[in-house]
This record gives C-alpha cells, sequence and structure tokens, in this order.
C-alpha cells in the first residue's frame, strides 16, 4: 500500500494513520493470521510509524490570517 | 446679550430641534438606571433610565437588545436624541450595555436562565473535539496577549496544523457583533475548520461581557464546527463557555486541551516500533513450532506407512516360501531328470534309460526298470 501522498489534494492526515497503525498491530496478535498477511502488515506498518515520525518532526504549523473584519456586516442568518 | 427670538411653528420647531440636536449630539451615551421596560409585538422596546433627578425615554427594537433586562438593571445606553413630532422626546438606541459589575452580572444571570430553559447549555449537545485537529479556526484579537499564548503553546505540542486566525475586538461595543460574525463566517465556508477556538484573557466583568452577549452565546451554541470557548479568568464561566463543546481555563489551557504532546505521541510510535517487531517474531515462532509439529506427524505417518508395508511384505514373503520348489521337495516330492531335462509324462523316459532323482537333501541316479502308465486323476 502506498505512502499517503503530502499534497494539498490529499494532505497526510495523522490520526487516521495512526488509527490504521493501531488496528494493524492488533490484527497481528492474532494467532490464526497467514504468515504472509502478517509480514504485509509489518511492512505497512513500518511505514506507517516511519510517516508518522516524519510528520512530528518536520511539519510546521501554518498561521493564516483572514482578510477583512468582521463587523459592521448584517448577519445572513435569522436571530432566533 | 440674548438670543435672538424665533416666532416657529410646532412642526418648525421640532423640525430645528432635531437639526440642532443631530448636528449637536449626533450621539450620546447615558447611563442610568433601567425603568419601565417593555416590549411591543415582540418587536418594539421601550424604556427609561433614569437618576435621582431626573428621566429619559428610550426606543429601540428587541435586536438590539444585550439579553434579558429588568427593571433597576444599570445600563449605559448609546443612542440618538430626537424629538418626535407626536410622541414627544426619546432617544433612538443604537447600543445597549449593562453597566457596572453588578449590573453586567445579574443580566448575565438573567440571560443564563433564559438560554437555560431554551436547552443550549444541555450537556447532551455537547460534541466531543477532534484530537489533534488537523485545522483551527481562531477566534481573537491579534493584540492580545492570548493569541501570543495560544500560539506558543500550539507550536510547542504539536505539529502540521493550519490555524486560520480571525483578528476580532474581545472587548468594547464592539466586539460581539464581530466575534458573531466570525463564527458566522467559519461556518459557511464550504470546507471549515475541524475545530473554532474562541479565546481572550482575564479582565474584568465590564471586559468579558461580550462573551455572556446572547448574539454570541447563540452563535457558539449554533455553530456545526465543534468550538472551544477559554476565557482566562477566575470567577465565574462566562455564558459562551457554558454553550460550547467544550471550555479551557486560559488560552494556554485551550492549546493544552486541543492537542497532545508530540513527545509523549513519539515514544508511544516507538513503543509501536517495538510491538510491531516483538507480535512479528512471535508470529513467526509459531510458524515455525507448528512446521515442527507437522514434522512430526509426517514421521508418525511414514513409520505407519512403513509398518503395514512391512507387514504385508512379510505375509508376501511366507505365501512365496510355501510355494517354493525346496518346500514341495520337502513335502517327499521329487524330481526326475534324464539327461538334464526334467521328466514329466511316460512319454520322455522308456525301460532301461539312467535318470537323476532330486530329493529334498539329495541326488539319485537310478535306471529305469518299468515303466507303468496310470491314468492322470488315479
Amino acid at each position: 500500500m502506498p505512502m499517503a501522498k503530502k499534497s494539498n489534494q490529499n494532505p497526510f492526515n495523522y490520526q487516521i494513520a495512526r488509527d490504521e497503525l493501531d488496528t494493524i498491530l492488533l490484527r497481528l496478535q492474532q494467532e490464526d493470521l497467514d504468515i504472509e498477511v502478517a509480514t504485509d502488515h509489518f511492512k505497512r506498518g513500518q511505514q506507517l510509524i516511519a510517516d508518522l515520525e516524519s510528520y512530528l518532526n518536520e511539519a510546521e504549523n501554518r498561521i493564516i490570517e483572514l482578510k477583512g473584519q468582521f463587523d459592521d456586516k448584517p448577519s445572513k442568518n435569522k436571530r432566533t | 446679550m440674548l438670543a435672538e427670538e424665533v416666532n416657529l411653528t410646532v412642526s418648525e420647531f421640532v423640525a430645528l430641534l432635531n437639526q440642532t440636536l443631530e448636528y449637536a449630539y449626533p450621539s450620546a451615551t447615558i447611563t442610568g438606571e433601567l425603568a419601565n421596560f417593555r416590549v411591543s409585538k415582540n418587536r418594539w422596546v421601550y424604556f427609561d433610565l433614569k437618576d435621582e433627578l431626573a428621566t429619559v425615554r428610550f426606543f429601540g427594537t428587541v435586536y438590539q437588545l444585550p439579553g434579558p433586562l429588568e427593571d433597576g438593571i444599570l445600563l449605559r445606553v448609546r443612542g440618538m436624541p430626537r424629538l418626535h413630532p407626536l410622541y414627544g422626546f426619546s432617544v433612538s438606541i443604537q447600543t445597549i450595555q449593562p453597566a457596572g459589575e453588578g449590573a453586567i452580572h445579574r443580566a448575565a444571570e438573567l440571560l443564563k436562565a433564559k438560554l437555560e430553559a431554551e436547552g443550549l447549555f444541555d450537556l447532551a449537545r455537547k460534541r466531543p473535539l477532534p484530537y489533534p485537529p488537523a485545522r483551527i479556526g481562531l477566534i481573537t484579537s491579534k493584540e492580545a496577549a492570548a493569541y501570543t499564548d495560544f500560539i506558543k503553546i500550539i507550536n510547542a505540542r504539536w505539529r502540521g496544523l493550519e490555524i486560520d486566525l480571525a483578528d476580532v475586538q474581545v472587548q468594547g461595543e464592539a466586539a460581539p457583533k464581530q466575534i458573531e460574525e466570525a463564527i458566522e463566517y467559519f461556518n459557511r465556508l464550504a470546507k471549515q475548520p475541524d475545530v473554532l477556538v474562541i479565546t481572550r484573557g482575564g479582565g474584568s466583568g465590564e471586559d468579558l461581557q461580550a462573551f455572556d452577549a446572547e448574539n454570541v452565546v447563540k452563535a457558539v451554541a449554533s455553530s456545526r464546527v465543534p468550538t472551544l470557548v477559554a476565557i482566562g479568568h477566575e470567577r465565574d464561566v462566562s455564558l459562551a463557555e457554558l454553550a460550547a463543546d467544550e471550555r479551557a481555563s486560559t488560552p494556554s489551557n485551550a492549546a493544552e486541551t486541543l492537542v497532545p504532546n508530540r513527545y509523549e505521541a513519539l515514544q508511544s510510535l516507538a513503543e509501536a516500533k517495538r510491538q510491531l517487531s516483538h507480535t512479528l517474531k512471535s508470529r513467526i515462532q509459531l510458524a515455525f513450532a507448528g512446521l515442527g509439529q507437522d514434522k512430526i506427524d509426517l514421521r508418525q505417518a511414514i513409520t505407519q506407512i512403513l509398518t503395514t508395508r512391512r507387514r504385508d511384505l512379510s505375509g508376501q514373503r511366507q505365501l512365496l516360501l510355501a510355494l517354493s520348489p525346496e518346500a514341495i521337495l520337502g513335502r517327499g516330492y521329487a524330481v526326475v531328470r534324464k539327461d538334464g531335462c526334467v521328466v514329466r509324462t511316460k512319454k520322455d523316459i522308456q525301460t532301461g534309460d539312467i535318470v537323476e532323482v532330486q530329493l529334498i537333501d539329495a541326488n539319485l541316479r537310478a535306471s529305469i526298470n518299468q515303466v507303468e502308465g496310470r491314468d492322470a486323476n488315479g
């Protein structure tokens, strides 16, 4: 399974990746898991850990200031 | 020197006075005790502000009210004074705010009771915040320490966030409207943030009253984007905090609530790495153990097959021995040969021939004295 691409269209999502890793760890504990399937899960788990570590160590926070002031504009919503 | 006397009709006088007022006092802010408060047709608001010596009438709409009001509360009202041609002197309301800590507190109590009855603070309405979020809508003043504190803690704790900042006033007359507009802005976006954070630092009751304003509280309650409100103060919880999905005690605490500590997350990943290796190793060992058992089973199966085959072979050997010529000789039969060839019938022999007779344990040489034929069945 290819690594999630870090692009605007499909940005890396920490929580989704972490949830997938937790699922893999749980499945690997099943004794009846076929050895080939277990190996595939192991490889995917390694990839996810690398991606997550990279995200936590390298990604930056972006602050975007919205243009314009939030005043003197009539509210479009009906006041309840 | 006396002013020039003017002689006007009633209408002219009213018009002149209103022109004068508009020029001299286009807007005035008046503080007094609320009296004779009433609402007409669920739309028009009438009340007086008074002090020990005078009373002034005010007129406006329900949309300008900061919340429920009751007679006796101290209010600060900004409005346009005017002389109505029919109804006399009044001030047209522009803004209304409770004045003084007591009034502010009382107004908040009245509003709290009203909104609580409407269910805005029910625990069942609270939604969990995504943990961690990927995108935050931050509503605060960029000039305030709250903003700096929040960003500092967020940057220390987590990475990869997008923070969209709506720079608004967080105190003063304009604050409630700006905060409400910012909340509505984020809710209108096609791609909304994962959470809205509305925050400011501590201050007096008057500084913080925007977060008790009805329009702000309702905007927080009706936000489709989950909300976290953090007003740094030590006393009462603001109504906006009660309406939010989650509250935090300070802007810094808001950042701590929103995102994990990335060092702990890295430690958790290190543990996951160890667990991954250990689990696969165990799985492989289990597979080998299974192979060992398979080997034992195979060996047992082969041994079983061999035993059966040996048994069958032994039986066949016994049969073979029983059918061998040696065994037949042992039963008293003999083989007769003449000139090396086995004599089978009387045609192969005649009187006077020399023959060899093979017994089980000896070979004889004999001569034929007489040949007597007989029936094969006799």
